[in-house]
């Protein structure tokens, strides 16, 4: 009798949130939340220890080699950010001429990810800051190289993200170069999939797909990948378009979550 | 106490599921041992003590893996019922029927997910998907189960509370 209750009850609650997605998590989801992350979070830390142990002073193989590849890289590299220096002052002096106001201040939480790849279908990551640092639900979260995904979940010191390349996830895309209109749809390991770029729109593989700013979570221009495929078929009305995620998902240690637009909560 | 066993028991599987596993297979593999769990609960336990266990796996399942709130639950509890539905019938402690029987639940709990997505959420999963995540994890679980059906029986043996069924 217990049993079956317990069935409807899981029923009802699942049924309910299909239907009804709420932007709250239940008491008992954050006990959970709270009470494995801490462990997973020491676990984690432990490995990673070990690993840059290992790679630090015993996997010490072609490092000579790597030495002087990244001697090279940092000498181009230095090249490039002064021409970006000076492309962006450039930038400064016109958008000041124009009018515009600053639209990339946002402020931003540290978060460190304390849980990995739960489950076999499902693409998320656990972080350990949560609402007693300002985080909500459909905060966007992002690494160094780009958008990584958005808070699902939040708990008191933790929070549940929905990586971009999660069946799940949609996110209102832009192609950088030629400005065509998509949605970026994850696709598990296979990347991520742009959906509705008309067949007529300009978009070649290596083009830069970014945030449009549309649907309200994300802010515009944030980074999100590179095609990867092109396919125009010879029937149908939209492109077939494979992005390749520009934040490493499987490897991430650190992330940013974006709290909000200061100018404009100013 | 049997509930605060059960609780802890399920608490360190799922520990063990999510984190031990991810740092030997870097988040190419995830073994879902609590599934074991609940087959075993179907088969070993009483309806009222092996339904709270289930829903307790699954509940914390879902609040670490989970994005729609109750689908783990849900899986779990249809699982674990089928188990004790054949548990009356047949003798479980055969090998391979333990294994068969996971092999089969993996495959229900994909069948069950590829439904909801599909048809209630229209979200159009790959269907090799259904090959890449749940054909190998059933092959995989299916050969751990019937280890793991030890283990997990010992560990009962040792927190004294014994068997229920």
């Amino acid at each position: 009798m217990v049993a079956i209750v317990l069935l409807l009850v899981a029923m009802v609650m699942l049924v309910f949130a299909i239907f009804n997605p709420s932007q709250k998590t239940g008491l008992l989801r954050k006990l959970a939340l709270e009470s494995i992350a801490p462990l997973e979070g020491m676990i984690n830390t432990v490995s990673t220890g070990v690993g840059d142990v290992w790679e630090r002073y015993i996997f010490l193989v072609n490092l000579g080699e790597t030495n002087r590849t990244l001697v090279r890289d940092n000498a181009s590299l230095s090249r490039k950010i002064n021409e970006y220096r000076e492309m962006h002052l450039e930038y400064l002096r016109l958008r000041k001429l124009l009018g515009l106001k600053e639209k990339t201040d946002y402020s931003t939480v540290a978060a460190r990810v304390v849980g990995r790849k739960q489950s076999s279908l499902f693409e998320t990551i656990l972080i350990n800051k949560g609402s007693n640092d300002g985080i909500r639900v459909d905060m966007p979260v992002e690494t160094v190289n780009g958008v990584l995904g958005r808070v699902i979940e939040v708990s008191w010191s933790v929070s549940k993200v929905l990586l971009l390349v999660d069946y799940n996830s949609n996110i209102d895309t832009l192609i950088q170069r030629s400005r065509a209109h998509g949605i970026l749809q994850g696709s598990g390991e296979k990347g991520c999939r742009l959906r509705y770029v008309r067949r007529t729109d300009d978009v070649v593989v290596g083009d830069v797909v970014v945030t449009s700013g549309l649907a309200g979570i994300f802010p515009k221009g944030l980074m999100l990948g590179t095609v990867d495929s092109v396919k125009k078929e010879e029937t149908g009305l939209f492109q077939e378009i494979w992005v390749s995620p520009s934040a490493n998902v499987t490897q991430i240690e650190d992330v940013l979550v974006i709290l909000g637009d200061e100018r404009r909560a100013e | 106490m049997y509930f605060l066993s059960l609780w802890l028991f399920s608490f360190l599987t799922l520990i063990v599921q999510v984190t031990l596993f991810d740092l030997l297979f870097h988040g190419t593999v995830v073994l879902e041992l609590t599934m074991i769990l609940v087959i075993y609960a179907g088969f070993k336990l009483d309806v009222t003590r092996g339904g709270i266990l289930t829903f307790m796996i699954g509940l914390l399942y879902d609040a670490i893996a989970g994005i729609i709130p109750g689908l783990f639950i849900v899986i779990y509890m249809l699982i674990f019922f089928v188990a004790q539905g054949i548990s009356d019938k047949v003798r479980v402690e055969n090998s391979v029927l333990i294994m068969g029987f996971t092999c089969m639940s993996t495959f229900l709990e994909g069948v069950m997910i590829f439904f909801i997505y599909e048809v209630l959420l229209d979200i159009h999963l790959s269907k090799l998907l259904f090959v890449q995540v749940f054909v190998p994890q059933a092959v995989v679980l299916s050969i751990l189960a019937p280890m793991l059906f030890s283990l997990f029986h010992r560990i009962e043996v040792i927190a004294g509370v014994g068997e229920s069924k």
